[in-house]
């Protein structure tokens, strides 16, 4: 076994170490990230993945100067896109038959289950992201407001009408 | 009045509900086969069109020109247009142009500048900028047994979570480099050491690449890093990302026994031997460590896809080294991997007595299949006999990686 120069890297290898970099660091609070904006691990995976190959694309065309802010961007408006198709598929496709689930299904369920999923999907999509982006995400608001593609004001009344929606639902349901 | 939820009650719930939310094995094995079936245009056949479209328009534009008059437009010419000095060298002798039949060599297109590679180096951390550890006491010459270390998993403002204690050799935590921090801000610990200064979105916990001739001799050695998933300072769950020419990037995930059985600063690498004897090499990674005891685990190729060997269903783990009275190692000098542990059994009278195991195991693809076992009883914490079951004996791999 021999330790890899690193005088002398090559640009695809440089590239794709740093994109695995990119996956083991960040996959996984996209992903939950993802699964608080549409509200099940399977989409929100999609999502995720989506995102991932796009950002991978877009990076090696030499358009992209923060992978990290451009992934997360590409989630929210992938997020957006799911949500959007699954209301019109909602609207139209007749009530599937149950299946029996696995037990990753019935973990993946377990999530879907949580007041507080359920409370999300019960508010607008625009409150929905700006209330994940700013109290789990951690973000300020000013960057939420460009991720988000409005101004800080417009954010700042996003998270108050969530908060006091999500603070309705959540006491009716407990 | 409804009562206001509370900012923090509502990210508790929000981690709460996410939290068993995890990455599933292969996810970054399906994003690469994304990528590859999406791979862009070509930039050659970019700029092939981009030449053929501006020699389009210079071709109309000289046969508007020479067809004498602005209020005629006319068409491109029947005749194909030469692109190339070659092929303009290939008309028959004596052919002369005319305007009707222009040349478009090399100089009518458009050269493109090769535009800059685009680096992550911004946002997430040069894996050659991980640190690379010898180990402190082992007789590693050359690279092939230097380890490499995985995950500084704990944060430098916390204790590190490790089970060596205040008794051990003090090579074994000062050659150690200080944990980096994965969540301080830059500017939270100015006193912390250059490696601690990394902003939280950087990813401080990927290894330095290595190389590992997985696919066997001749052929080009994968390279192997380590990664912790999930929160670093916390977890001692871990993925072998391994990227070979063969057959891409595979994603192994495997785990330490807790997170105070792990090395101090997250599993290492110890090094890759042949130890099946198939010309692929085995790869070794300390997971464990107890007070004075190592506990490595395999990883080999089975059917073009890397797996954590396994022993009775259980990933293996390899005891090595010990104290005076317990110890263990391995040998792979034969087609069997032999381990051997002794372990202190009784003292009658002045003399100890020790139970010494000798186990022989086949390779059978991911697991280990026991063969034999011998079981001797040794009298005297100074028989000889007793150095026959401990220590490593397999390629270039050191004796130890922590201690000694």
């Amino acid at each position: 076994m021999m330790i890899e120069s690193p005088d002398q890297p090559d640009f695809d290898q440089q590239g794709l170490d740093d994109f695995t970099a990119l996956y083991v660091g960040h996959y996984e609070q996209l992903l939950r990230l993802a699964v608080l904006l549409v509200g099940d691990v399977p989409a929100a995976e999609d999502v995720v993945q989506e995102a991932f190959i796009r950002v991978h694309r877009t990076v090696h065309g030499g358009t992209v100067r923060s992978p990290l802010a451009y992934l997360r961007q590409t989630v929210i408006n992938l997020a957006r896109s799911e949500v959007r198709r699954r209301l019109v598929r909602l609207r139209h496709a007749p009530r599937p038959m149950p299946d029996a689930a696995s037990a990753e299904e019935g973990a993946y369920a377990a999530i879907s289950r949580q007041e507080v999923i359920r409370a999300l999907r019960r508010i607008p999509a625009r409150q929905r992201e700006a209330v994940v982006l700013r109290y789990w995400a951690d973000l300020p608001e000013a960057e939420i407001a460009e991720l988000m593609g409005v101004t800080t004001g417009a954010v700042k009344g996003y998270i108050s009408r969530a908060m006091s929606r999500l603070g309705l639902l959540l006491k009716e349901s407990s | 009045m409804t009562p206001p939820l509370s900012p923090e009650r509502l990210t508790r719930l929000l981690d709460d509900a996410v939290r068993p939310v995890t990455a599933r094995p292969g996810a970054l094995d399906r994003i690469r086969e994304g990528t590859r079936r999406r791979r862009p245009p070509r930039r050659a056949g970019v700029v092939a069109l981009a030449g053929a479209v501006i020699a389009v328009g210079t071709i109309t534009a000289l046969a508007i020109t020479t067809a004498g008059g602005p209020t005629r437009i006319a068409s491109p010419p029947a005749s194909a247009p030469v692109f190339s000095s070659a092929a303009k060298a290939a008309l028959p002798a004596g052919q002369t142009r005319t305007a009707a039949q222009p040349t478009v060599d090399q100089q009518a297109v458009p050269t493109v500048a090769p535009s800059a590679q685009p680096s992550f180096a911004g946002t997430a951390p040069s894996s050659a900028s991980q640190p690379v550890l010898a180990p402190p006491g082992a007789s590693a010459s050359s690279s092939a047994s230097q380890p490499v270390r995985a995950a500084p998993g704990p944060s430098a403002s916390s204790p590190a979570p490790s089970s060596v204690p205040s008794s051990a050799p003090p090579s074994a935590s000062s050659s150690a480099p200080p944990p980096a921090s994965s969540s301080a801000p830059p500017s939270a610990s100015s006193s912390a050491p250059p490696s601690a200064n990394r902003p939280a979105a950087a990813v401080p916990s990927v290894a330095g690449p290595v190389a590992w001739a997985v696919d066997g001799p001749g052929q080009p050695a994968a390279s192997v890093t380590l990664a912790p998933v999930g929160n670093a300072r916390t977890t001692f769950s871990f993925l072998l990302v391994v990227h070979t020419a063969r057959s891409g990037t595979q994603t192994i995930p495997f785990s330490a026994t807790s997170a105070t059985d792990m090395p101090p600063l997250g599993p290492v690498v110890v090094g890759a031997a042949n130890a099946a004897k198939d010309g692929h090499t085995e790869l070794f990674v300390l997971v464990d460590t107890g007070c004075c005891t190592e506990f490595w685990t395999i990883f080999r190729l089975v059917n073009g896809h890397i797996a954590q060997v396994k022993l009775a269903g259980a990933p293996v783990r390899l005891a090595v080294g010990g104290s005076v009275t317990d110890n263990g190692g391995f040998s792979c000098a034969g087609p069997n991997l032999v381990t051997y542990t002794y372990a202190h059994q009784a003292a009658s009278g002045t003399r100890e007595t020790f139970l010494a195991t000798r186990d022989t195991y086949r390779w059978a693809g991911a697991s280990l299949l026991l063969v034999s076992q011998r079981k001797t009883t040794i009298r005297g914490a100074q028989n000889p006999e007793l150095a026959q079951y401990s220590g490593v004996s397999c390629g270039a791999l050191p004796q130890y990686v922590l201690k000694r």
